[in-house]
């Protein structure tokens, strides 16, 4: 029985800290996202999509007749997957450019002459 | 010649004649093992990362004993249970897994090295989306870390063993390890290597458990998303990890070790150091992960093993895991009937903080029935807050379990 009491006592404790744990971690959820929701109110576009906000832009893509509406759905969801990145496709291309003769920029006539 | 001087060319069979019966069962019977281990590594069914290294070092040991000068039987891999500093310095140097073994093993080293590795890995949004119900989950999900502990009281165990076997019902390696090192430093090893081989079968054993105790119709239940889910930004993770650090070593000092090491993985990897992420959870973590099998492997020698409390402790873990399961469940079950039956209550298993494998246990198993159902985040959150559960039980048995059973 004494054994039952020492076991349930750790088991309380473990589910206060448990739950102060978790109750911390909505505290700081909230404490984050207080600068932004502010901001929510006099921005229109935060650079971000919810889940809502693409589930609309899908359905008004479903519905719209209207090939303009179309095009320009389609390019902002094109910008918002594929263009907005961080990271660079790190492949360089160098094009060679061919520069036609000048004697301005030969290399005989800029080379001097060696004193006798 | 005679035949004793020929067979004394080898030593490894010649130590195995010349020992008692029960080291030459013991030796061949984890020789077999080993092989064993290998083989279920190799096909899935047990984590290839450990069961490999594990198996061969098992193999290894328990092949090379040889007679040392003194006449006694040895081995050149490492001695565990040297304590005199100076015997100590002489087999740092003659021995070749002494040093990892002494400088990272027997310190808890290698556990806190894997944690960090695990939190560089962890993305701990889907906890911060859903932190109460991820916390009830794990919650139920340690039922047998408690109730294992009269189970092993009335098997005869101290309260120390009792507490160090019930940790494996929490299904964190780096933990038990840790825990059995600071409560029952005689029976670490093996409580540690039944631990991992159990930590192994939660893939093979749990989903006949799903399937026992969830009917098809609630399995098949899918978690409906949030229309307006919130994205979890890097700010509010990083804050999240270095105040619940901070908390938590305030808490419990004696685990301050592993919670600097799980939430400084945590911090790396939402800082975005990519180079301090590729570092630690690539060659740190599976460095760690290797030796961690390969000297696990190397512990169970015959001699080593032979305690007569090797079977019950074998006993007492896979009835903790059991227990574990169970108890997620029923919370699976408590949330399931609290939400009105919108809740998949097998996703209460994967509370057991195997990360991530029980997490996919409880997709695959729901996916089989269901194949549209998608449970994994809700079921990684619980997943999560499974190993801060488990590292907090960790603390307060470090701390309270020597103060109450005096």
């Amino acid at each position: 029985m004494d054994i039952f009491i020492k076991l349930s006592y750790l088991v309380f404790i473990t589910i206060v800290i448990s739950f102060f744990v978790a109750f911390l971690i909505k505290m700081i959820s909230f404490f984050i996202d207080l600068p932004s929701r502010k901001n929510k109110a006099t921005s229109s576009y935060d650079g971000s999509l919810n889940l809502s906000q693409i589930e609309r832009i899908q359905k008004e893509a479903k519905y719209s007749t209207d090939s303009a509406n179309i095009a320009a759905l389609s390019l902002a969801l094109h910008l918002y997957f594929d263009e907005i990145h961080d990271n660079e496709n790190m492949t360089l291309t160098i094009n060679k450019v061919i520069k036609p003769y000048s004697p301005w920029s030969s290399k005989i006539y800029s080379l001097g002459q060696s004193p006798r | 010649m005679n035949f004793d001087q020929i067979l004394g060319l080898f030593q490894g069979i010649s130590t195995l004649v010349h020992s008692e019966p029960a080291v030459i069962f013991a030796r061949i019977g984890l020789i077999l093992l080993a092989c064993l281990l290998i083989y279920l590594g190799k096909k899935g069914v047990l984590e290839p990362l450990l069961m490999i290294p594990m198996g061969i070092g098992m193999a290894s040991i328990n092949a090379g004993i040889l007679f040392m000068p003194d006449g006694s039987q040895g081995n050149l891999f490492l001695d565990p249970l040297l304590t005199k500093t100076d015997d100590l310095m002489n087999v740092l140097q003659i021995d070749f897994l002494q040093p990892i073994y002494t400088f990272t093993f027997s310190n808890g080293l290698i556990a806190c090295l894997v944690f960090m590795g695990i939190g560089v890995l962890l993305d701990v949004g889907y906890l911060l989306a859903r932190p109460f119900l991820s916390m009830f989950l794990a919650l139920f999900a340690e039922l047998g870390t408690f109730l294992t502990i009269p189970i092993a009281m009335a098997f005869g165990l101290t309260p120390n063993d009792a507490a160090s076997i019930a940790m494996v019902g929490g299904a964190d390696g780096p933990m038990v390890l840790f825990t059995s090192l600071a409560l029952s430093k005689e029976l670490f090893v093996p409580i540690t290597v039944v631990a991992y081989l159990y930590l192994g079968l939660t893939y093979g054993g749990y989903p006949y458990l799903i399937k026992l105790l969830v009917p098809k119709r609630l399995l098949a239940l899918p978690i409906p998303q949030k229309k307006n889910a919130k994205v979890i930004s890097s700010d509010q993770k990083l804050a999240f990890a270095v105040i619940a650090c901070i908390v938590l070593c305030l808490l419990f000092p004696v685990a301050a070790p592993l919670f600097l090491s799980l939430f400084v993985g945590v911090a790396v990897r939402e800082s975005g150091l990519t180079h301090l992420i590729d570092f630690i959870g690539g060659p740190l973590l599976y460095g760690a992960t290797f030796f961690l099998g390969l000297l696990l492997g190397v512990l169970c020698e015959a001699h080593l093993l032979l305690n007569p409390k090797i079977l019950l402790l074998l006993i007492l873990g896979i009835v903790s895991l059991l227990l574990s399961g169970i108890g997620g469940i029923i919370g699976g079950y408590i949330v399931y009937f609290v939400t009105g039956g919108k809740f998949n209550p097998a996703v209460g298993i994967a509370g057991v903080s195997c990360v991530p494998t029980t997490a996919k246990v409880v997709q695959k198993c729901v996916r089989e029935v269901n194949p549209e159902a998608f449970v994994l985040p809700v079921a990684i959150g619980a997943n999560i807050c499974g190993v801060i559960t488990t590292a907090i039980i960790s603390g307060i048995y470090i701390t309270y379990i020597p103060i109450l059973f005096k």
